[in-house]
């Protein structure tokens, strides 16, 4: 090789290198594939057209059970979400199922916080790029997802988000990496065994919570929260963009779009004080970009009738509720395939609150002035309904309980501790007059010197 | 659009191929329009300062040099028929035009620069004499006034060049974009340094061709600059403001990790970020003026500031210091003191209250607050006052029979001028004038050593992983700079070494940044310095 040309050859092959190191990092030190892998490679691997695909985030891969929607649509459905998915990676990972299925029918689900936030984590991007198979798809939607957040490094080079706890997990990781079973995946009966989980992966790109798991059923009492507003100003233009992205996608590929706020537990919704006005104008968005919107939350009993222990934790349904959701919402597409009106089944944000007749969840704050306390309860109601607190305390050296209020609709009380060092104090909740003691919701706390 | 974000380099990638793509002739060019680009993505709307920067002082500039080659000719043509009086007339009538010039611009840009930076600090302590002096309470006038993006540096760099065409250094540059090229160049603009026209100008303007080596080059300074800036920087700037934002939650010991981290944390970002616009601009084949040398290495506070921000330093003493000690009347302060105080303080005096200006300025350049001018008086005093106390240093260690030559006593020097720089740094860094007192006071009254035991360090802001790092840096960085200090030129080293062993370092440095970085947390944080 002539001399001159011996530098450039050097900093070719150590760029080269440096690019090998990155690949030999992120195989070593990134933890093998997860759901979203397994998502991706079954949407490749379909011998079948997929008829029906619900897309999004952790909602559509929690609330929709796709086994019993196939049985319910009769055609072929599939769950492609991606955990904590925003709508920019729904568009690319979209872009990429286009090109290997032809579905009729695209669900997005969403939630208010789609539409505010500022950019999509990227571990979003990690767990869902290195598996597109399309490199300007996924070159696309590195600069589109980094340009949002500036995290070009962290999509760029994967490992740097891992800590390694110990050279065996490394090995570990290696091993799992080679091993047949998740190179080849899906391999014949792989998805067919999963699909009898009880909980855990069901393949189709859906997971069960089984309601009897430890987590697998939300405790309504000792769970503290607080009233909010949602900022209609706070809705990014970018997020807006990137819907009507997948709209035009959804047109380009002769494909039906809805967009579809699943349930959420009662109390995420009526802690938001503005959340009708800001559903109102996420249907007001997607009427602009002819997309059908639906909110879940909204449906009328003969449709859907909601249950508090659907729920896992405050936004996702368990298998039960997603096998009744399921069930619901795939009568819900029946009957819009037929035509009908389907605003009809939906109540007004009036008719909502007015259901909504008991308390969904109480806590309280306190402030301390030497030994007086003030305690101030608060909770999460329907508008036609006046709660009454009771304040009880627990004295832990003792173990004694004493009411220390009785119910009363002043939310507030102040009483001396000087008696007390160690003490636990809980405050129970019912609606004004009512002496079922089921629908009594409380909030415990320590509160020691 | 900051030297971090990854918009830049990629911004960079472009500029450089076109650079070197397009004709020779045409760099120039390419240069100044990448700069504006840069400028425009970092604030489009303050562009217009450095527009009018660039206008006013290349026109008061190109007046002067056409004023002076009138007045050459002038005296060269009628050389046989002018009398010296009517020689001297010429040149007067000249140089009081130039100095009409000269002021109008001066006064029109410095302006500029005090209105938008010190408006709001007049405003709040004029509003404050005035209330409490009349017993009012009437809220100062406030603007809402944008700082546009390198302000203080191009500035100063522009009014450099015209003080030296005023001075007839050299001739003013003639052709605008060029000039403009001078003031805008990219990598210096936010945070220096602060570059001279005969030492910038030809290279912006000359043709370059690519060269490997010095390409290299650039890239491992702009690696080292961003490993000092986001391995040690970004880690050690958590600990800083928890300190300094809660000071009063501290006591002196934790005061005084607080203020050793930020002597750590402010020269790793600063002299970080002055790599890597000292890199960049190795990679278009320019050199600009270096500003740091190893400053912690210096053996008095005099010495720290010619080792510190040098082009700053070397700005003042230019403009500012002697052309204020070479004054008439400071020529007089230097008489009387002479007469009165002796031959030695004659020279001393005037030197002294040259340099209590000169840091007085410093202080003020720094930003809009009273922290920043006590830091500066700060180091006035410190250097005026061991400037008239050194004939009683020199007999106190003649009497103590001290070996000045050893190892011990140089270590004992950098030690003190450490200490000495780091008690500035309680003016420096604080909030408020107040707050460093509060700050001083706690480190000598309120120790709370315990703090320094029971877990306090590890609520400041790192994990104990990031301590192990950052201690792990700061070794790198002082086997580095003791390399340096021993005269020898890292790169021209590593370029002596095997190829497995240059590419291995190289590795390492790159996948440290890339995985020790700290300024994830904070994308938006740029550096320290581009606020001024």
């Amino acid at each position: 090789m002539h001399n001159s040309k011996a530098p450039w050859f050097r900093a070719i092959i150590f760029v080269i290198v440096f690019i090998m190191i990155n690949y030999v990092l992120t195989f070593v030190v990134v933890p093998k594939g997860d759901i979203s892998r397994m998502t991706m490679r079954e949407m490749y691997s379909q011998a079948e057209n997929i008829d029906v695909v619900f897309a999004g985030a952790s909602l559509s891969q929690r609330d929709i059970n796709p086994y019993i929607m196939d049985k319910e649509l009769g055609c072929k459905t599939f769950d492609y979400p991606f955990d904590y998915q925003m709508f920019i990676g729904t568009y690319y990972s979209l872009k990429e199922l286009f090109d290997y299925q032809k579905p009729k029918l695209v669900v997005v689900t969403t939630e208010q916080t789609n539409f505010t936030t500022k950019g999509e984590k990227p571990i979003v991007y990690l767990s869902t790029a290195p598996y597109m198979k399309s490199f300007f798809n996924e070159v696309q939607y590195y600069f589109a997802a980094s340009a949002q957040d500036g995290s070009y490094l962290d999509r760029l080079f994967p490992w740097r988000g891992y800590h390694v706890a110990s050279i065996q997990d490394l090995v570990k990781n290696i091993y799992g990496k080679l091993d047949p079973s998740y190179t080849n995946y899906p391999q014949s009966g792989q998805v067919e065994a999963f699909a009898n989980n009880k909980s855990g992966y069901i393949g189709k790109g859906a997971i069960k919570v089984n309601p009897s798991d430890s987590k697998g059923t939300i405790n309504y009492d000792n769970l503290k929260s607080s009233h909010d507003n949602r900022n209609i100003s706070d809705i990014q233009e970018q997020n807006v963009e990137y819907l009507k992205k997948i709209s035009e996608l959804c047109k380009a590929n002769n494909c039906k779009l809805i967009l579809l706020s699943p349930p959420a537990p009662v109390y995420q919704v009526l802690r938001v004080k503005n959340y009708f006005e800001f559903d109102n104008e996420i249907a007001k968005i997607a009427k602009n970009l002819n997309i059908e919107y639906y909110d879940y939350n909204l449906i009328k009993p003969e449709l859907f009738r909601l249950k508090g222990d659907y729920f896992s934790d405050g936004e996702h349904l368990n298998s039960q509720g997603a096998e009744s959701f399921s069930e619901s919402l795939a009568n819900f597409l029946k009957l819009r395939q037929k035509g009908e009106d389907m605003s009809k089944y939906f109540y007004t944000p009036e008719e909502y609150n007015a259901d909504i007749n008991y308390i969904a969840i109480t806590w309280y704050k306190f402030t301390k002035n030497g030994n007086e306390v003030t305690l101030t309860a608060d909770s999460i109601h329907g508008t036609k309904v006046t709660p009454e607190y009771q304040f009880v305390l627990t004295d832990l050296e003792t173990g004694k309980q004493q009411i220390i209020r009785d119910y009363d609709k002043n939310p507030t009380f102040v009483f001396d501790s000087t008696a007390h060092k160690k003490y636990n104090i809980r405050v129970n909740a019912r609606v004004a007059g009512s002496n079922n003691n089921d629908s009594i919701r409380y909030y415990e706390e320590a509160i020691s010197k | 659009m900051s030297f971090l974000q990854f918009n830049f380099w990629l911004f960079l990638c472009i500029l450089i191929s076109a650079y070197y793509l397009l004709p020779k002739k045409l760099q120039w060019t390419c240069l100044l329009i990448g700069s504006y680009v840069f400028y425009a993505f970092s604030g489009v709307k303050t562009i217009g300062y450095i527009i009018f920067t660039t206008l006013s002082i290349w026109i008061g500039t190109v007046l002067i040099s056409k004023i002076n080659e009138k007045k050459e000719k002038e005296l060269i043509q009628k050389k046989e028929a002018l009398t010296p009086e009517v020689k001297k007339n010429i040149r007067t009538l000249a140089k009081k035009k130039q100095r009409i010039i000269f002021w109008c611009v001066l006064l029109i840009n410095f302006g500029i620069l005090g209105f938008l930076k010190y408006f709001n600090f007049l405003a709040e302590n004029i509003t404050g004499l005035f209330n409490l002096t009349t017993r009012n309470k009437i809220g100062p006038i406030t603007l809402g006034l944008l700082l546009p993006l390198g302000i203080s540096f191009y500035t100063f760099q522009s009014m450099g060049y015209l003080i030296d065409v005023y001075n007839g250094k050299y001739k003013a540059e003639k052709n605008l974009f060029k000039f403009a090229l001078f003031v805008s160049f990219f990598p210096q603009i936010i945070q220096g340094p602060i570059n001279r026209f005969d030492k910038l100008a030809n290279q912006l303007y000359e043709t370059h061709k690519f060269d490997l080596k010095k390409f290299e080059y650039g890239l491992q300074l702009i690696l080292w600059g961003l490993f000092k800036k986001m391995i040690i920087a970004d880690r050690a700037v958590s600990v800083v403001n928890q300190v300094f934002n809660h000071y009063d939650q501290y006591g002196g010991g934790i005061t005084i990790v607080g203020i050793l981290f930020y002597s750590l944390q402010q020269y790793a970002d600063f002299s970080g970020g002055i790599d890597v616009a000292i890199g960049i601009a190795e990679l278009f084949g320019i050199d600009m003026s270096i500003n740091f040398k190893r400053p912690y290495f210096s053996t008095s506070l005099s010495e720290f500031w010619r080792r510190w921000h040098i082009t700053l330093g070397s700005w003042m003493r230019d403009y500012i210091f002697y052309p204020l000690a070479l004054t008439k009347r400071m020529s007089r302060v230097g008489k009387l003191a002479n007469k009165y105080l002796g031959k030695r303080m004659g020279k001393v005096i005037p030197v002294a209250i040259s340099n209590l200006v000169v840091f007085l300025v410093v202080g003020i350049w720094h930003g809009p607050y009273w922290h920043y001018v006590a830091w500066g008086l700060y180091n006035g005093i410190i250097i005026a006052f061991s400037a008239i106390m050194e004939p009683f240093y020199v007999w106190l260690k003649r009497i103590l029979k001290v070996n000045t030559e050893c190892f011990s006593y140089h270590l004992f020097r950098i030690l003190r001028t450490f200490f000495f720089i780091n008690l500035g740094w309680y003016f420096d860094r604080a909030n408020s004038l107040k707050a460093s007192l509060y700050m001083l006071h706690n480190t000598i009254m309120n120790f709370k050593l315990n703090q320094l035991t029971d877990g306090t360090i590890l609520k400041l802001g790192l994990k104990e992983f990031d301590f192990k790092v950052l201690f792990v840096a700061s070794v790198v960085l002082l086997a580095i700079s003791v390399m340096q200090e021993n005269g020898i030129k890292i790169r021209e080293f590593l370029s002596e070494q095997n190829l497995a062993f240059r590419w291995i370092v190289l590795y390492v440095l790159i996948l440290a940044i890339i995985s020790l970085d700290a300024s994830s947390r904070n994308l938006l944080g740029g550096f320290m310095y581009a606020q001024f």
